[in-house]
């Protein structure tokens, strides 16, 4: 299925969401993600324009992370943070829904909620939409992921991988779960604790269209040593 | 120290919830479980904001929304956003997370930006700044907390939670660099009576906790 380097690195969200990373740090982060042909540089709203500014004129695009880690804003707030980061050269969002809403199964709020954010970023934007899979019981994923969809999200992405919250890492089983509850046309990302090449390719096989992750670089070099 | 009751206690505190991603349902239950207490603040996510003005504000109990938490990492716009959301839901307070990629990236200019914008924002109501004290050295700590300062916002508080544990030291630290001048916020790891008061010891106007049965008994 993952046939070759570049193949590899377009399934990938190279990130950087570290806490107080300076500008030069991103700047650099970007610099040497950017050659390997990474789908997108996943970083904090902060450091959009640093990385817009460092992939201009290049196929990888900048994704911002909006409502991030914990998605306790009101959809005006969503919107607002990814519109911004849209002008600001995001091409991609990735949105935390309310996890409690999800928790609930308020599955009405949510469709809402996404579809805010939705009609602040309309394609050819992509609007990945984060229900954080670590703290929802199967059904209640099944569930917000639907309304995800309804809402109008392009990817459904399975967890933030926030360390601090102390979730479990994502799993090959979300990836799963999420490509038998969603059309054909919802792509899924993959993010929460990938760290290795055998983990890109198992979540892959599963039905996920892109993979989070901050070892987007060892990934790659591993895929070198193996073609080898 | 030690004779401080508990009631004195919980005025100096601000709760958070202890309930990763809590349904309203959740949140009303934990709500009445505070009942007993009059706190310093109960701190709550914006879109909590309005649910927790609803049922604390009948009991006289302040309610304090947190801005960009815990990564500090918006842009001053959509800070402003979130802060006049809050205030407009009802928040008596603020905390808001300091930009610590500018302020290590030596951009000021962004830190003072976000924290004066939303200071004004607020009025007259109590504004604290998380510095992330514990991801700095002391001097860049102080550093941190005169920027806040200079902002106007004089209300200091150590840390956001996740992980980011304060010790006495820090609470110290600035204590003696900005004497009377600045309030201070302990947060970060605090889970009993016993590190509350080594907190307030050390010059802590107010401390922070998702414990609150720990640090007040049950």
């Amino acid at each position: 299925m993952i046939n070759s380097e570049s193949d590899l690195a377009r399934l990938i969200d190279q990130t950087n969401l570290n806490l107080g990373a300076t500008r030069g740090q991103i700047q650099e982060f970007c610099e040497e993600a950017l050659p390997l042909g990474f789908a997108a540089l996943c970083v904090l709203p902060n450091m959009v324009p640093v990385a817009s500014r460092a992939a201009a004129g290049s196929a990888t695009v900048v994704a911002a992370c909006i409502s991030f880690p914990l998605g306790m804003d009101l959809p005006s707030t969503k919107a607002y943070e990814a519109r911004e980061a849209q002008e600001m050269g995001a091409g991609e969002i990735d949105m935390v829904i309310h996890t409690g809403r999800a928790r609930a199964a308020d599955t009405s709020y949510i469709a809402r909620e996404v579809g805010t954010v939705r009609r602040a970023v309309p394609s050819p934007h992509l609007l990945k939409v984060i229900i954080e899979m670590p703290l929802l019981s199967s059904e209640q994923a099944r569930l917000a992921a639907l309304a995800a969809e309804e809402g109008g999200a392009d990817l459904v992405k399975t967890s933030t991988g926030f360390k601090p919250l102390k979730i479990r890492a994502t799993t090959v089983a979300d990836v799963v779960l999420l490509r038998a509850a969603l059309g054909p046309r919802t792509g899924i990302k993959a993010a929460g604790g990938i760290r290795l090449l055998v983990e890109v390719e198992a979540m892959v096989e599963a039905g996920a269209t892109r993979v989070g992750t901050s070892s987007g670089m060892a990934i790659v070099e591993e895929h070198r040593r193996r073609a080898g | 120290m030690t004779e401080l009751s508990a009631s004195d206690l919980a005025a100096r505190v601000d709760a958070s919830v202890p309930i990763p991603a809590a349904t309203e349902a959740e949140l009303w239950e934990w709500f009445s479980r505070l009942e007993p207490w009059r706190l310093a603040a109960v701190a709550v996510e914006p879109a909590m904001v309005g649910l927790a003005s609803k049922w604390f504000h009948p009991r006289g109990q302040p309610v304090c929304g947190l801005i960009a938490y815990p990564l500090g990492a918006m842009t001053t716009g959509a800070k402003v956003v979130q802060a006049e959301q809050a205030l407009s839901d009802g928040a008596d307070e603020l905390d808001i997370a300091m930009d610590l990629s500018a302020f290590r990236s030596g951009d000021y200019g962004k830190v003072v930006d976000d924290l004066r914008t939303v200071r004004w924002l607020a009025g007259d109501r109590t504004v604290k700044c998380i510095y992330y004290s514990s991801l700095l050295s002391e001097s860049e700590g102080l550093e941190a907390a005169a920027l806040a300062v200079e902002a106007g916002i004089t209300f200091l508080k150590t840390n956001p939670g996740y992980g980011n544990v304060t010790a006495p030291e820090q609470v110290a630290a600035v204590r003696r660099r900005f004497g009377q001048e600045v309030r201070v916020m302990a947060s970060g790891g605090i889970r009993n009576r016993a590190e509350a008061l080594s907190m307030i010891a050390s010059g802590a106007d107010r401390v922070a906790t998702s414990s609150l049965v720990g640090v007040l008994g049950g």
